[in-house]
């Protein structure tokens, strides 16, 4: 923990999930490297990128996860579901079919990931306005009744990644700030992985952080 | 006596013929016995001078249409003789007729009569296993109840160490099993373990247990010793364990069948061994080993192997080595390792030679031959013990291939024909195309290198049967030119001889899969442009469409691949050196002999390969091994490395060079590449605190090899830092894993692995199916899991197993109706009474969502939930529903007769009813005698229900359903026309509802809430009758559901009547037109008034109740359960919670796998 790259207040482990093709790796290489291709090699297993924003003056180092979205990776993949705090399930808006299978990747977030993870549902290719399948106030309903928070983005034309992205993590830390306000009275003593099923790498580090600060 | 099949010339001369038949000849010897003549005395004599004194009688095999004889027999006495003569009519002549050709059956009789001389010990034979076998075999059935068709492979000798005492005694290893037993000091000790429960296999040697095989199941270990050819026997259970864990993979169903080709090409080698089957798996072992060796096509056999010496000419010495010879090559491989090694495929052979004269060589003088293919090129083997054996036998061959006049041009030329007609053209390689600028340092390079392989391949000969020598490797360590690849990688991977034998084949595949409309062609198009963007000749129509056509091409000829991401990678490359049709040979051989199960549908070949990486990681680099294994990358890592041969992550104009290896020396390239990556990298890993920080180290080091020996096509500059150079690197790798990372380690390592994979994956499907049942919260999950292993059990037992499916993991455990009733008869208290099947088989059908004959995991755990857990409401609603008309059909209710006799009965059911409610008075015994009488006499009586029911299912099983379901659809349709349709799907639903977890439906849908349709008379009766037979065993319960059925009947009666009333003119079209057609008798709900409905009046006059028809006669859901519900005893029974756990433990033991006593 020594270079410059590893200061950071906050670590979140953010996985990104959807059927094959709606465009996981475009938002990952919109968001951490503001490129996007619009053809890239598809991904096999897992890929792994990183980006620090800034919230509350608090430095959050992002470690986003993108993997495969073929059906025959999935009980691959669900092994990357470990440890993450926050999830991107990502259906394209032009293909009904990964909006179809949307409850399935959410039952397979209640099988292999945290209980409490946080889930962002992502209709993205926002740009096909004339090919669009899904109606955004469908989605919109659908997000609420799962209690999942919603929004459609373009990584073609950037539309709404930032605020995608910045919008989970800054809810992750905002719950893991609020946590840690709420543990703090009971000791100031670290208390590493007090909750194995919340933010493990991120609550571990953070305290880490403060106390060396 | 049998002898050694051994050819004789000359029929007739010295011997008489006593019997002929069409492929045998009984002959005695002139001299001997009845004929006497001249040259009979003279052939005695010559008997008698020359002691050679040969047996008089003998058998000779024949065939028709040949001049080739076998002795196979000979005796001293006729009547000897004649026991054998007889033998062979009984048992051998009645299977030649199955023969078509006669060669096919000279063959199998030689092989024959060799097997009996080989297991003729002490004992004569009269089939193909020894006597003592064959008790074994009997007394290993007995021992352990193996069913009838339980196949022995083996059994040994060993000891089992129970607790600290080891029992002596024998190891039976069976296709399914592996058992033990002892019988010592009247102890007995039995241990029977399921290949498929095996999760290690390992020898092992410690002071507890010295030098012994443990064998580690899901529960337990156990450790044997002492045997008298422990790795023979290791090596068997290793076989057997990993046939069985390759049937978990691909779900091939069927047990192992005996290759009766391979089994008369290897028995002349084998040893001799109790069973064939043994003698078989031996010889698929042998057969597995030799096609990876040489690369060959999978389904070549192994004939025989030979020692000899190869001449080379390019160093001109003599090599010793080992020939092989099978169906359609003659290889070699020389005994110092990668020495030289060659392939000649059988149809390139023109002429094959004794070399006498051998002057040249030292040691040419002996036993020669020379073999010369078609393109001049010849070989020449030397000191071969048994050359007229050898040339026999490749003449054999020779004369078996099959008549094809083609043949393989050495050089490869790509085909341009004119292909106007069928709309596209095979392209050739891409790069030829797309060509880069080449700058004149790397031009220089290039040419250098081609240079030098064309010097080499002067020496050693080019295309197929190159001599591949250590020279050789050593040049495709520094990178094949990019001019050669396509053609090299085809010859060293042996891609080059499938397209030979497959000529044709894949422009049939194309046509085929273009024209079709397959679901996994969508995958593929999805694709197609994410798989090698960067290079121009895939953001090309040229490219993509070649690429398309390779991968539809291979989905096709190989469904249980299909297509996986990943593919689309390495074929891209492919494309890129390759011809269009090599590229797909290539794409065939990866797929299928290089990298073994990696694109299968749950990438276990993949999985299994981490698993060994890892292993392999521990022993050479323990120190990073415990570093990565804490930041939990091990298993990240290397996923997309092995998948796409490193294509998607390192520059492709380096991963090919990668490739070159791997295509030359197999998948060990891969981990000595992996490794050599690590540990260059180990420092910087060490250093890492967190996962995401060892990728990147690993991603960055990746990005930067460079290979400045080719210049790539890339629309993407490559800007990342350069680490290495690609041919560096793939030295380094060579220098330091070259020795110690062999294909035989990673082959071992790799079934161990398999075991682990297969029952983790195993594993998690049945954690996922616990806690999607679990949300049914039925049954307790205790209750489920014994459950799930019931079930488990049940389907290993029918030689099937648990498939993987997409739709949610309980579906990969499907139940057929023996199956599903095996199990409820034994769990569910509502398959106890005489009414037991046809309750089972109408809860199978509720339950059987998709009509398709087979239940799932889930359908079984909610209908045992449904009898024994759920309140007293939905249990009979669940009853309720499994009577409803679009599930219970027709076909169920008239079993014998129908039409007249149908309306006879119902009226003679309304008249008895009719009379029991009107005699109130007389008292409940009445009643229920009468009631009783109903049971037997009519309808709904058990037996023809529960018949027809089979015979419905069982037609639900095969696929004339299709009539079933016609049937349903026009009830349906009838119910429809009446403004209600209530179709199968919703009554299922209506059965289920109220469940925490309702079946999975598209997100945003929402139905309205399922309802059940109201049931006719003839319906309803059948249930009455169940409830009946569930309820009869206590008197005051019975008595209560009496009652309540005998006001549910009046309340059918008042339902049906103000329609009655109504339309009392059409009545007799009405019944007219119900005669007809039996679908129609679907009363019409809406007619009837609803006000009665709810709540049921006991108090309702009956006695103006008329018998006649039944049309229009109907019970609702909510009647049906207001009325049952309102007597106090149904409700207490249906309420009550029956625990399974009683019933779970009695099959479990049933069945006890792991019996120890």
């Amino acid at each position: 923990m020594g270079t410059r790259e590893d200061e950071y207040d906050y670590l979140f482990k953010v996985v990104l999930i959807g059927d094959s093709g709606v465009g996981k790796s475009s938002l990952l290489s919109r968001f951490t490297r503001n490129e996007f291709n619009l053809e890239s090699k598809s991904t096999i297993g897992v890929e792994f990128a990183t980006r620090s924003i800034e919230v509350d003056g608090k430095t959050i180092k992002a470690q986003i996860w993108d993997t495969a979205g073929q059906e025959r990776y999935r009980a691959i993949t669900s092994a990357y579901y470990r440890g993450a705090v926050g999830a991107l399930l990502v259906y394209d808006i032009a293909k009904h079919l990964s909006y179809e299978n949307v409850e399935r990747w959410l039952r397979e977030l209640r099988d292999h990931a945290d209980q409490n993870i946080l889930i962002m549902l992502v209709g993205n290719k926002s740009d096909l306005r004339h090919l669009r399948s899904i109606p955004t106030e469908e989605a919109k309903a659908f997000a609420e009744r799962n209690g999942l928070s919603f929004i459609e983005t373009s990584a073609l034309d950037s539309t709404n990644v930032e605020p995608a992205f910045q919008n989970i993590l800054t809810e992750i830390y905002r719950i893991v700030s609020q946590k840690q306000m709420r543990d703090q009275p009971e000791g100031d003593v670290i208390r590493p992985d007090a909750e194995p099923t919340d933010a493990r790498p991120s609550q571990a580090d953070s305290v880490r952080k403060q106390c060396c600060q | 006596m049998w002898v050694k099949p051994q050819e004789v010339f000359l029929k007739t001369a010295l011997w008489d013929c006593d019997e002929t038949s069409l492929y045998f000849v009984l002959q005695r010897r002139k001299g001997h016995g009845k004929s006497r003549g001249l040259s009979s005395l003279l052939v005695g004599t010559l008997d008698s001078v020359m002691d050679t004194k040969p047996a008089p009688f003998r058998i000779l095999h024949q065939t028709p249409n040949s001049e080739v004889y076998y002795v196979i027999a000979t005796a001293l006495t006729e009547a000897e003789i004649r026991q054998d003569w007889q033998w062979l009519f009984e048992n051998v002549c009645p299977t030649l007729h199955s023969f078509d050709k006669e060669d096919e059956v000279t063959d199998f009789v030689c092989c024959k009569i060799n097997s009996v001389i080989a297991t003729e010990q002490d004992n004569f034979t009269e089939d193909e296993d020894t006597i003592t076998y064959k008790n074994v075999d009997y007394e290993f059935h007995q021992r352990f109840g193996m069913p009838k068709d339980e196949k022995l492979v083996c059994y040994y000798s060993c000891s089992y160490w129970k607790g600290k005492m080891p029992r002596q005694g024998w190891m039976y290893l069976s296709v399914h099993y592996m058992c033990f037993y002892s019988y010592i000091f009247g102890r007995k000790t039995t241990v029977k373990i399921r290949w498929a429960d095996v999760t290690e296999l390992a020898k092992t040697n410690s002071l507890l247990f010295p030098d012994s095989i443990k064998v580690v199941t899901r529960d337990d270990q156990h450790y044997f010793t002492m045997f008298l050819k422990k790795s023979e026997t290791f090596a068997l259970m290793q076989q057997l364990a990993n046939i069985a864990m390759k049937q978990l993979i691909d779900d091939k169903s069927g047990s192992f069948n005996i290759d009766k080709d391979l089994l008369t090409k290897l028995s002349k080698n084998v040893p001799k061994k109790p069973s064939f089957l043994k003698r078989d798996l031996d010889a698929k072992k042998q057969s597995n080993r030799y096609t990876l060796r040489f690369r060959l096509p999978q389904n070549e056999k192994l004939d025989g192997t030979e020692e000899c010496t190869l001449w080379t000419p390019y160093n001109k010495s003599h090599n010793w080595g080992r020939l092989y010879l099978s169906q359609n090559f003659i290889c070699f491989d020389s005994r110092v390792k990668n020495l030289v090694r060659l392939t000649i495929p059988l149809r390139d052979v023109h002429q094959v030679e004794r070399a006498d004269s051998g002057g040249t060589g030292s040691s040419g003088d002996s036993g020669s031959i020379l073999v010369t293919t078609s393109y001049h090129t010849s070989f020449l083997f030397g000191n071969i013990s048994d050359r007229e054996f050898l040339v026999h036998k490749i003449s054999e061959l020779l004369a078996k291939l099959p008549n094809d006049t083609y043949r393989e041009k050495a050089t490869l030329a790509v085909a341009r024909k004119d292909d106007g007609e069928r709309g596209w053209t095979s392209q050739p390689p891409l790069m030829t195309l797309f060509k880069t600028n080449q700058t004149s340092p790397i031009r220089q390079i290039q040419q250098k290198k081609v240079k030098r392989w064309e010097d080499h391949m002067s020496e050693v000969g080019r295309g197929v049967s190159m001599y591949q020598t250590t020279a050789g490797s050593e040049l495709v360590v520094n990178g094949i030119p990019e001019s050669l690849r396509g053609e090299l990688w085809s010859v060293f991977s042996g891609s080059i001889l499938q397209k030979a034998q497959n000529k044709g084949l894949y422009e049939k595949l194309v046509n085929e899969a273009l024209s079709s409309k397959n679901p996994v062609n969508d995958e593929i198009e999805r694709d197609l442009h994410r798989s090698l963007p960067e290079h121009p000749a895939f953001q090309n129509d040229v490219g993509i469409s070649a690429l398309r056509r390779v991968l539809c091409a291979y989905a096709l000829k190989n469904p249980t691949i299909g297509y996986c991401q990943a593919m689309n990678i390495v074929a891209s490359v492919l494309l890129i050196y390759c011809p269009e049709e090599q590229a797909f040979w290539l794409l065939a051989t990866i797929c299928e002999t290089l990298l073994p199960d990696y694109y299968n549908t749950r990438v276990v070949g993949a999985l299994v390969d981490q698993g060994v990486l890892e292993e392999l990681t521990k022993a050479h680099l323990p120190e990073l091994h415990a570093k990565l294994d804490e930041l939990g990358v091990m298993k990240m890592i290397s996923l997309s490395w092995f998948l796409t041969l490193f294509i998607s992550v390192m520059p492709y104009e380096c991963a090919v060079n990668v490739m070159d290896c791997f295509f030359y020396d197999g998948a060990k390239v891969i981990f000595q590449v992996t490794l050599t990556i690590l540990d260059i990298n180990r420092d910087k890993l060490l250093k890492c605190t967190e996962d995401g920080q060892a990728m990147q180290v690993l991603n960055d080091y990746l990005e930067g090899i460079y290979n400045d020996e080719a210049v790539a096509l890339s629309t993407e500059p490559r800007t990342a830092e350069k680490t290495i150079k690609i041919q560096d690197l793939v030295y380094q790798a060579y220098r330091t894993y070259g020795s110690s990372v062999t294909s035989d380690g990673i082959e071992h390592l790799g079934l161990k692995h398999r075991l682990r994979v297969v029952r983790q994956l195993e594993d998690s499907l049945e954690r996922n199916t616990l806690r999607a049942l679990q949300q049914d919260k039925l049954l307790e999950p205790n209750e489920l899991q014994e459950l799930l292993s019931a079930i488990r059990e049940e389907l290993l037992l029918a030689k099937r197993v648990p498939c993987e499916r997409l739709e949610a993991p309980y579906e990969a455990y499907r139940l057929d109706y023996t199956q599903f009733k095996m199990l409820f008869s034994a769990l569910s208290p509502w398959a106890k009474g005489d009414y037991a099947e046809a309750i089972t088989a109408r809860m199978f059908k509720l339950m059987d969502n998709d009509d398709d004959g087979f239940v799932s995991a889930r359908g079984l755990s909610l209908a045992l939930g449904l009898s024994c857990r759920a309140d007293a409401q939905r249990r009979l609603r669940a009853l309720y529903c499994a009577h409803a008309p679009p599930l219970l059909s027709h076909l169920e209710l008239r079993p014998t007769h129908f039409t007249d006799t149908g309306e006879e009965l119902a009226t003679d059911a309304i008249s008895f009813f009719d009379r029991s409610t009107s005699g109130t008075d007389v008292g409940k015994a009445n009643i229920e005698k009468d009631c009783k009488k109903t049971d037997i006499e009519n309808p709904p009586s058990p037996e023809p229900g529960s018949s027809s029911m089979q015979r419905s299912i069982s037609e639900v099983c095969s696929s004339g359903y299709n009539m079933d379901k016609s049937s349903d659809s026009v009830l349906s349709h009838s119910a429809g026309s009446s403004g209600d349709s209530h179709s199968a799907d919703m009554v299922r639903a209506c059965a289920l509802s109220g469940l925490p977890s309702s079946l999975p439906s598209t997100p945003g849908s929402t139905s309205p809430p399922p309802t059940a349709p109201p049931l006719p008379r003839a319906h309803f009766l059948q249930l009455l009758a169940a409830l009946h037979d569930l309820t009869q065993h206590e008197a005051a319960l019975y008595e209560a559901v009496v009652l309540a059925g005998t006001l549910l009947l009046q309340l059918g009666e008042l339902n049906q009547r103000p329609l009655f009333d109504r339309e009392i003119s059409q009545d007799s079209l009405y019944m007219a037109a119900a005669a007809k057609q039996p679908q129609l008798p679907e009363m019409d709900p809406n007619g009837n008034p609803t006000v009665d409905q709810d709540k049921p009046q006991p108090s309702t006059p009956t006695k103006d109740i008329e018998p006649s028809t039944e049309c229009l006669w109907s019970i609702t859901l909510e009647q049906f359960l207001a009325t049952m519900l309102a007597q106090g005893p149904v409700e207490e029974f249906f309420n009550k919670k029956v625990t399974l756990l009683p019933q779970l433990e009695a099959l479990r033991h049933r069945d006890r796998l792991q019996s120890i006593s």
